[in-house]
Formats: structure tokens, C-alpha cells, sequence
């Protein structure tokens, strides 16, 4: 029998890894509060800024109609409301392309992402979705799902899983066959001595590092369980090892056998469906060493059974481990909300997902409603002026701009098919399972000196800055309404609606206020302030073609967009 | 600039956060870079290192493959189903260097890359055997009973592509080799507003220094900023001036700030010297068709090669004198479909950097430039149906006319599951450390030898833990010996 390593972690500096793992330094409060204004979170916000804060975290971008509907119901209504609200899927508008007919390619698969997120009316479930969606990453960057159903598909997973409970997420993914493909649990079987053949650990490690429970044991404030001052690890290879010997024997569900086993021609139906087990493929036998049947925390994998029993107390083992509440809770947080949240915030966070108040584990939908709805949440801008909040992800700024300002096409698509081109970043597209940037990212100086995560930093450079803001100019000059550069637009071109920001622009400071509520959530620095309103007042409002207010619209759109105060989400 | 000025700068730096230099350098680096005496003659010799990354973790065992009959039969024991036989391993394959493995082993080179094969037999490139991310000697005794520092988190993408580029798996500060290096020369670089860490493949570890901080360029060069030039737009560049410099009060707006800045303050001198430099004639050769589904990797690979053979052909005008370029190649991890993927990849990897050879060849530098690999770590020796799973040590290659070529470095291991090199899963324990690997480069690179001690404090003289005796390679504990004089 070989022995357990006592542990695989000796030389780590735990000052180091605590500065590193544990969310940020609490800031000192602010001098805002000398006033005696305590933060609270009112049942319905306190003004336009408030509800537009709120819809930025919680929607792809804030309306005006948005935030006048949210002040008018208040936040519980809006949550039952969006809680309700039907699902938009992909896959339908998949068909509806090849229905045209029209080739589908991944273009449609991008084109159904930009109208669900910036037309949708479930706006907080795409949302969600879209975070999920960078935890539990597929990708068709990779050519083993290169095809739009597949993904399609799965998105459709996770958007109907949003409100639902982790513990169902994680097993509609684990047995997604694109997640079966992207990380080769699809297919994969017993051991097989003679060739030396063991299961394949790709998905069992993944499923523990990145969908569930991390790397070191945590609290539940997500800061890193030590022993004898060091991290605790969470799992080691015989953990691996089991949990890849459990995901053995799976296959499309489509098929008769499990080998020669493919998803389905000429209709790809398999994948469409959740895998099916093959139990002559699955590994059932006890070994005779307890250390290569372990599950997490000390439970040993029972003998016999099917694949699909070993699959649950596979999933319940993990699902059940104390850490899924804090980091799940962290990366949701990280994605709606800051990118450093303090352990108190996720300590409440870890509570509810634990126990949603009614005995539930694992409620996203109770998590969710939480995480936006915590004091930190409301009221972070005010209690930590100086690193509360998050870099914008490049393709929410651009869906924020065309929700704001009403974008769409003649026709009523959104043929917008590469953003990662300009952004670094497209709906299932990041180049590995690891996402497009990774939630521990801290930037070289000031922000990792500081132990400060900036997540998003990591797809910014000198390139992609100029390349996103060269986007930012074009569709604000010339991709609008009334653009000299789109008199005669073909169908296909999507446009801005700036015709009522025109007809308020005579007024600069009416003009910014729209704005600053609009993208800034009423958060423009005085010093901002006064750079635009300069910059405005040199152009002059005048009626006619170019005029309306136009150039000062546009000019105006472009600044703020492209500015450091708009990109940080605060 | 005066040495006591780049100081200086650095320090007047903490006022600002726009500067090339983050504001927080460590001092012991920034004093050291002041100190150095091994100083780079202003305007003499030029040096470049470029880091190839092999995203995903290469199956080393199918790249540099057993061929005598023992050592092959070794070999296909240990993965039958996925050893290249040797009936595909022609003698145009073989790889004859000139120190003998131990118990006469010997190699070939994977037929997908006969390139790199070929540059190998003629004294171009070195493999470096069995290297990855130790602390100190790892024994499969010693790794199965837990008497031994390791790396935390070994097998993990995040976390050993991190020790591959730190080199410091003691440490949760990211800061790269390649980055340290930076700290130490860049005030030897006639231009300071621009970083000797060139990266092709956006943000990375490997570049991230106390102080040097990499510019990122696209396969494109650099990107102009639009409505910002020219008289029409000089109320809206004051305005994005005013916006970008305003003292902001958030710690993510400077970073974002800062961003910004560099890319459009080094535009003009970017821009300006790509365009001066002369058209590069060394064509792209075309991938065979049968290779087809690496086409865009491929595409990408020799994108970054091109802009770093083009940063290389206008290091003049740049004001560079020493360059370390980061360049990456996606889809390495081969848990499925390993012989068709992998070739697919080694094909594309070979006539790529065959191709940048020749054009360091075509610049009359191919004697100054060092092109290496890193990647996530090797794969299992093992097989888990049609692909492998991650692991820890692997070969590597160095290739460039400085290279002390047509060898191996180090001890290849013995490919025999449960046996004395098998970690316990089918993971290779590595005999030689990516601080060896890293300062035999930094050494030629200009690095002195009491500042190899401080960037590669693992194998420091004073704590010389990888003692000669770890494996049977040709150098010192700290000098591989694959690189030529400095």
C-alpha cells in the first residue's frame, strides 16, 4: 500500500498566501459617515443613481425605462418579477438561422448571446448565467466542440439552472456532453491493466479546482484554512484518482454501444441530451488500498454500484464539502459585483448558500438575490471609496451601450460575431478551462503590492486598451441614427439611438446628467465632470444635419466610455 | 542615462502611475540593477531571449521518443497503445548528440518536426532532459512519504504554469524570471521609456517584475488610437489627456490609467520603428494540408514569431539593446487524441520556429538570439485512453546559434511505471530545476554571477541544494551548460 503523502505542502509563506488568498484589508470608514448617514439598504432605491447602480450589477446595463421601473416596484418586486420571468435560450435562435435557411455557425451562436443579453427581458438570469458561464467554463476555442449546437446547448444549461440549486447545476453539467467533450469525461472508461490504460483525470480535476471547491480548504470569510501555519490543500491525487475513476463510463445518449460512439448524423442529436452511462465502461471494484477510493473529507467511495449512483455520491460528496459556499460565493461576486469582496461579505454569502433560510443548500437563487442585495453590495462605493468595485468586462461595456442607448439592426440582429478580436473576450471562447482571466489575478505593482485582485486586468494590455476604446469611437461616432456615416444603412447595421440625448444636449449640464446617471451611475468625479463640460462647451449645438446636438452627443459617449472612471464598475 | 539616474527614476516613479516602472519596486532588485558591474557596454552587443510557452503541458514522452530496442520496449510497455512505433521513427528522426546517455539510450525527435531535428544534429539547438519546478532533490521515496518540499498545487495548470515562470515555487508573488531579468538590465537599455519585455501573448507571469512591468503588442504591431492625432482631434486628445492623467482616487482606475498611457505614449516610437525597419523576405511556409487542423494555431504562432523578428530587426530605433519577448501556443493539454493532436502541434511548432531561425539568420543575429520552451509541465508516462494526463518534468529545447547544441542536458528518465522516477501516478520527477534551466539563459543574457544569486535564490551558491551529483548533466549545478560564454 502506498502511503499518503502527509502533505504536499511544506514550504509555502503563510503571511504571503493569507495577503494573497484572503479578500482585501478592510479600509478604514470613510469621512462620508461623519455626517451621521449610515449605510442601509432601503426596500426601494433612494434615487435614479441608486436603481442604475443596482440594474449595472445586476443586468447587462441599465435602461432609463429600467431604473424608472425599479424605483416605481422597488427591489423585492423586481427580483420576484425577474425570477419569473420565462428563460431566453439559444437554441432556438439557432434554428430560427437555419430555418432561413442560413448556414449555422458559431456566428449565430454569438449573434443569439447579443440579443439575449442586451434584449432580454430575464435580464438578471442571463445575467447569472454569463457568470456561470466563466466558472463553468466549456469553450469553442477548442476544436473538440467547434460547433454552435453544442455550446448553444450547454449555455441553455446554465441559463435554466441560474435560479435553480448547485447541486442540480453541477450534475446537468458534469453529464453536459460538451462539458464531456472540452474536458474528456465523454468516454472515458474503466482501467485497462494489459495497456497500462487508467482513467482519464481531466474532468475530476477540474471539477473540484475550478466548479466547486478550490485548491486549499477555506473558512467560510473564503480565507484559507492552515495547519501548523500552512494551507491546507482540499484534495490530493488519490482524491483525483478516485473521482476519475467514478466519471468512467460515459457516452453520448444517443447510442447503442459505447464504443465507436459518436453524437448523431445528419442531426447531431447527441448533443443535445445528457450523456448515458455504460456500466460495462464504468469502474465499480473496491481497491484493495483505502487511499485510491477516497472521496473528500475522510468518505470512502462504496463498492459496486452503477454509474449513476457513483456519479450522485460523487456530486453530493463535492456539492456537500464546506467549501462550495465560499468559493462560489467569491466568484460570484468577483463577477457581479467587486472584485474584492471583504470576508465578512463572503462569510454571509458562505451562510445563505449553506442555507438559503428555509433549510435549503445551495440555492442560487436565494445566493444570488443576496449577493446584491448585501450592505457591501448597496453600499461598498461609500464604505471603501478607493478599491471597491470592478473592472467593467469588455463586452459588458458594449452591451451597457447598446442597452442604454436602444442599439439594433433593421432586421433585429446582432451580427456582431468576434468581439474577442477587439475585447479579448467572447461568450465561450476563452482559451482554456481557466477562463479569460483568472479570479486570483493581481496586477504587477501597486494592486498586488497592495494584495488587490483586478480579475479583468488580465485581458487589458497596451494592445487591447487601444483596440476596445478604437471600438468605443467608432460606434459612438459614427454606428447612430442620423450618422453621416450611416444615411443609407444596409439592414444589417446595428445602430444607437441617440435622438433623445440629442434633444436634451442644448443644456450641457443636462446633457451629463443623463449620462452620468446612464453610464456612471451618477458616480462622475467633479474633476471628470469639469473636462467634459470644457470639452462641450467648445462645440456648438447647432439645428440642422450635423447639428441637433450630435457632435456633442457622440463626443461626449465616446469620452465617458472610454475613461478609467466609467471602466471601473464601482 | 546614468545608472544613478535610473535609480533615481524609479524612485521619483512612486509619484506617478503611468510610469514604465510600478511604483513599488523591490529595492534590493532596483539597488542591484544600480550596482550591477557586469554592465552591458552601451550600444554594443545585442542579446534577445524568447520564450516560447507551450500552453497546456507538451507530452514530452512522445516528443523526445526512446529508439534502441531496450529503451523503446521500455517505452511501449509503459503507454502501448499510444508509443509511436518504431517502424515511424526513421533515421531522419535520430538524434545523435555528442555525450551518450547513460546506458546507451538514445532518441529521436517526434517525425512531425524534422526541422527542429535537423537544427539539433547541426549543433543549433540543445534538449534540456527532465526539468520542471522543484525545491530541492525530489526521490519517488522521499515525494510518496512527504520528506520533501514541493511545490503546492503540483498537477495544476494555474500553478505549475506559475512555478514554470517564477521559478520561485516557494513564493505567492508572481514576479517571473523573465521579469527579474528585466529589473536588472533594462537601465542598460538606451531607451527607458520602453520595456526590454516584449509580449506577444498579452499579460503573463513570466514578464511581471518588481519593477519592469512587459508592453503587449499584437501579430499587427502596435495599435493607433483613434480621433486622438492631427489638428481636428487636438480638443478631444486634451480631453483624453485630462481624463487619463487626473490624479484618481480609485487604486483600479490608475491601473487602468496606466494601461492606457503606455499604449498611446509608445505608439509613435513603436509605430515609427516597425515601419523603418526593412521588410522581412524569409517567407511563412505553408502548413501541409494533412496538418490542416492546427492551421490556426499555426497562423497565431508565427503572428507573434513575425512581430518579434520585426521588434528584433528595429531594436535600433527602439533603443534596445537586450529584448526578452514572450510568445505562447495554445492546446497542449492532450487528454484526448494525443497522436493526432500532437503531431498536428510539433509539425506546426517545427516549421515555425525553423522559420524565425532563418530570419534571425536573414537580420545577421542568429548568434544573439535564444529561443526556448516552457510549458505547464510534462504528462504522464501513462495513458488514460487516447491522451495522457498532466505531469511534472519534461524536455525542453534551446535553439539559436549561441546554443551549445547537439546535445542533451541531463538525465532522460526512465519511462517505467511504479518505478523509482514514476512520482506514483505516472508523473516524471524532474532531476533538474527550472532555476538551472533559467540561469544557464539569464547567465548568457548578461546577468552577472552575484545576481544570478539573487533572482535564482534555489540554487544560490550559498545554498547549493541541486548539488552536481543530481543527474548526469554536462555543466555545473548552476550552469547547464548548453549556452555559449555570456
Amino acid at each position: 500500500m502506498m502511503r499518503r503523502p502527509a502533505t504536499l505542502v511544506l514550504a509555502w509563506s503563510a503571511a504571503l498566501l493569507l495577503s494573497t488568498l484572503a479578500a482585501s484589508p478592510p479600509l478604514a470608514a470613510q469621512a462620508v459617515f461623519q455626517d451621521g448617514f449610515e449605510p442601509s439598504v432601503p426596500a426601494t432605491p433612494r434615487s435614479d443613481a441608486e436603481a442604475a447602480r443596482f440594474l449595472t450589477q445586476a443586468t447587462f446595463g441599465p435602461t432609463f425605462a429600467d431604473i424608472q421601473h425599479l424605483r416605481t416596484v422597488g427591489y423585492a418586486a423586481w427580483f420576484d418579477q425577474q425570477f419569473n420571468r420565462p428563460a431566453s435560450h439559444q437554441t432556438p435562435y439557432l434554428d430560427f438561422v437555419g430555418a432561413i435557411p442560413e448556414p449555422v455557425y458559431s456566428n449565430a451562436r454569438m449573434e443569439a448571446w447579443w440579443l439575449n443579453a442586451v434584449r432580454g427581458e430575464d435580464q438578471l438570469r442571463q445575467r447569472v448565467a454569463w457568470a456561470l458561464s466563466q466558472i463553468f467554463v466549456i469553450s469553442d476555442a477548442s476544436d473538440v466542440i467547434g460547433a454552435p449546437y453544442p455550446v448553444a446547448y450547454y449555455y441553455d444549461l446554465l441559463i435554466d439552472h441560474a435560479f435553480g440549486n448547485y447541486r442540480s447545476l453541477l450534475e446537468a453539467v458534469t453529464t453536459s456532453p460538451a462539458m464531456g467533450a472540452y474536458l474528456s469525461m465523454l468516454g472515458n472508461r474503466r482501467p485497462d491493466p494489459a495497456l497500462n490504460l487508467r482513467p482519464d483525470e481531466n474532468y475530476a480535476r477540474e471539477i473540484l479546482q475550478l466548479f466547486s471547491i478550490g485548491l486549499v480548504r477555506l473558512n467560510p470569510d473564503g480565507s484559507p484554512m492552515l495547519q501548523g501555519g500552512q494551507p491546507l490543500p482540499s484534495y490530493d491525487q488519490y482524491h483525483i484518482k478516485t473521482f476519475a475513476h467514478v466519471f468512467t463510463g460515459w457516452n453520448f445518449g444517443n447510442c447503442s454501444g459505447f464504443e465507436y460512439c459518436s453524437p448523431g448524423y445528419p442531426i447531431a442529436v447527441g448533443w443535445s441530451q445528457p450523456m448515458q452511462p455504460f456500466a460495462a465502461f464504468h469502474h465499480v471494484e473496491r481497491d484493495a488500498d483505502p487511499d485510491n477510493d477516497s472521496f473528500l473529507l475522510g468518505a470512502l467511495r462504496p463498492a459496486g454500484g452503477t454509474p449513476q449512483q457513483n456519479l450522485a455520491l460523487a456530486l453530493d460528496n463535492i456539492a456537500a464539502h464546506p467549501n462550495v459556499g465560499p468559493f462560489i460565493a467569491r466568484r460570484l461576486i468577483q463577477n457581479l459585483v467587486t472584485s474584492n469582496p471583504t470576508p465578512a461579505y463572503i462569510a454571509r454569502m458562505s451562510a445563505v448558500f449553506d442555507d438559503n433560510g428555509a433549510g435549503v443548500r445551495g440555492d442560487l437563487r436565494a445566493l444570488v438575490r443576496a449577493i446584491l442585495m448585501d450592505n457591501e453590495a448597496r453600499n461598498g462605493h461609500l464604505l471603501m471609496p478607493a478599491t471597491f468595485g470592478k473592472v467593467r468586462e469588455p463586452l459588458l461595456r458594449q452591451t451597457h451601450l447598446w442597452r442604454a442607448f436602444n442599439a439594433a439592426s433593421l432586421d433585429g440582429r446582432y451580427r456582431d460575431w468576434n468581439p474577442e478580436f477587439d475585447f479579448g473576450q467572447a461568450p465561450n471562447r476563452a482559451r482554456s478551462v481557466f477562463n479569460f482571466f483568472l479570479p486570483d489575478y493581481q496586477p504587477p505593482g501597486e494592486l498586488a503590492q497592495a494584495g488587490l485582485y483586478a480579475p479583468e486586468i488580465q485581458i487589458i494590455n497596451e494592445t487591447l486598451v487601444t483596440r476596445t476604446a478604437n471600438w468605443f469611437w467608432h460606434a459612438a461616432e459614427r454606428e447612430h441614427v442620423g450618422s453621416p456615416f450611416a444615411q443609407d444603412p444596409d439592414p444589417e447595421r446595428i445602430l444607437l439611438d441617440f435622438r433623445p440625448l440629442q434633444a436634451i444636449a442644448g443644456d450641457n449640464d443636462v446633457l451629463l446628467d443623463r449620462l452620468n446617471l446612464l453610464l456612471m451611475s451618477g458616480q462622475m468625479s467633479a474633476q471628470m465632470r469639469t473636462v467634459l463640460r470644457t470639452h462641450l462647451d467648445a462645440i456648438p449645438y447647432a439645428a440642422g444635419n450635423d447639428g441637433g446636438g450630435r457632435a456633442r452627443v457622440w463626443g461626449a459617449v465616446h469620452l465617458i466610455t472610454t475613461s478609467p472612471e466609467y471602466i471601473v464598475q464601482k | 542615462m546614468q545608472r544613478r539616474d535610473f535609480l533615481k527614476r524609479h524612485l521619483l516613479a512612486a509619484l506617478g502611475g503611468a510610469s514604465l516602472y510600478s511604483q513599488f519596486g523591490n529595492l534590493r532588485l532596483l539597488q542591484a540593477a544600480a550596482m550591477d558591474s557586469s554592465t552591458i557596454a552601451k550600444g554594443g552587443s545585442y542579446k534577445a531571449l524568447v520564450c516560447v510557452f507551450l500552453d497546456g503541458g507538451n507530452d514530452n514522452v512522445n516528443t523526445f521518443v526512446p529508439r534502441n530496442a531496450a529503451s523503446h520496449a521500455q517505452y511501449s510497455s509503459a503507454r502501448p497503445n499510444l508509443a509511436l512505433p518504431l517502424s515511424a521513427l526513421g533515421p531522419s528522426t535520430y538524434l545523435t548528440p555528442v555525450t551518450a546517455q547513460s546506458d546507451g539510450r538514445e532518441y529521436a525527435l517526434h517525425p512531425a518536426a524534422p526541422e527542429l531535428r535537423d537544427h539539433f544534429q547541426a549543433g543549433r539547438c540543445a534538449i534540456v532532459a527532465n526539468v520542471g519546478p522543484l525545491i530541492e532533490p525530489v526521490t519517488r521515496a522521499s515525494f510518496q512519504a512527504g520528506t520533501v518540499e514541493v511545490p503546492p498545487q503540483l498537477f495544476s495548470h494555474s500553478d505549475q504554469q506559475v512555478f514554470w515562470q517564477t521559478s520561485r515555487p516557494d513564493s505567492t508573488r508572481k514576479i517571473g524570471w523573465g521579469g527579474r531579468i528585466a529589473d536588472l538590465l533594462q537601465s542598460q537599455n538606451s531607451n527607458q521609456q520602453l520595456s526590454m519585455s516584449l509580449s506577444l501573448a498579452g499579460q503573463n507571469v513570466f514578464q511581471s517584475g518588481e519593477g519592469v512591468q512587459p508592453y503587449s503588442i499584437g501579430s499587427n504591431g502596435a495599435t493607433q488610437r483613434n480621433g486622438y492625432y492631427g489638428d481636428f482631434h487636438a480638443p478631444r486628445r486634451a480631453a483624453i489627456n485630462a481624463l487619463l492623467d487626473a490624479p484618481q482616487a480609485h487604486v483600479l482606475e490608475r491601473a487602468v490609467a496606466g494601461i492606457q498611457r503606455r499604449s498611446i505614449d509608445l505608439y509613435d516610437l513603436v509605430s515609427s520603428s516597425l515601419a523603418g525597419a526593412p521588410a522581412i523576405t524569409t517567407p511563412t511556409p505553408p502548413l501541409p494540408g494533412e496538418y490542416g487542423a492546427a492551421q490556426p494555431t499555426y497562423d497565431r504562432l508565427v503572428g507573434q514569431l513575425r512581430m518579434v523578428a520585426r521588434l528584433i530587426s528595429a531594436r535600433a530605433a527602439l533603443g534596445q539593446q537586450r529584448q526578452v519577448f514572450f510568445v505562447s501556443m495554445g492546446n497542449y493539454d492532450f487528454h484526448d487524441r494525443l497522436l493526432v493532436d500532437q503531431a498536428n502541434h510539433l509539425r506546426a511548432l517545427s516549421l515555425a520556429l525553423d522559420m524565425f531561425y532563418d530570419i534571425t539568420v536573414e537580420l545577421g543575429v542568429e548568434d544573439q538570439v535564444t529561443t526556448f520552451t516552457a510549458s505547464d509541465f510534462g504528462r504522464t508516462m501513462s495513458a488514460n485512453g487516447d491522451g495522457t494526463d498532466h505531469g511534472w518534468g519534461g524536455e525542453h529545447l534551446v535553439l539559436g546559434g549561441a546554443v551549445n547544441g547537439r546535445d542533451i542536458y541531463g538525465e532522460m528518465p526512465d519511462l517505467v511505471p511504479g518505478g523509482s522516477q514514476d512520482a506514483g501516478w505516472g508523473q516524471i520527477i524532474p532531476r533538474l530545476a527550472v532555476d538551472q534551466y533559467a540561469a544557464t539563459l539569464a547567465r548568457w543574457f548578461g546577468v552577472s554571477e552575484g545576481n544570478i544569486d539573487l533572482i535564482f535564490p534555489g540554487i544560490a551558491a550559498a545554498n547549493p541544494r541541486f548539488g552536481a551529483a543530481t543527474g548526469g548533466f554536462i555543466g555545473t549545478y548552476r550552469n547547464l551548460g548548453f549556452m555559449q560564454p555570456a
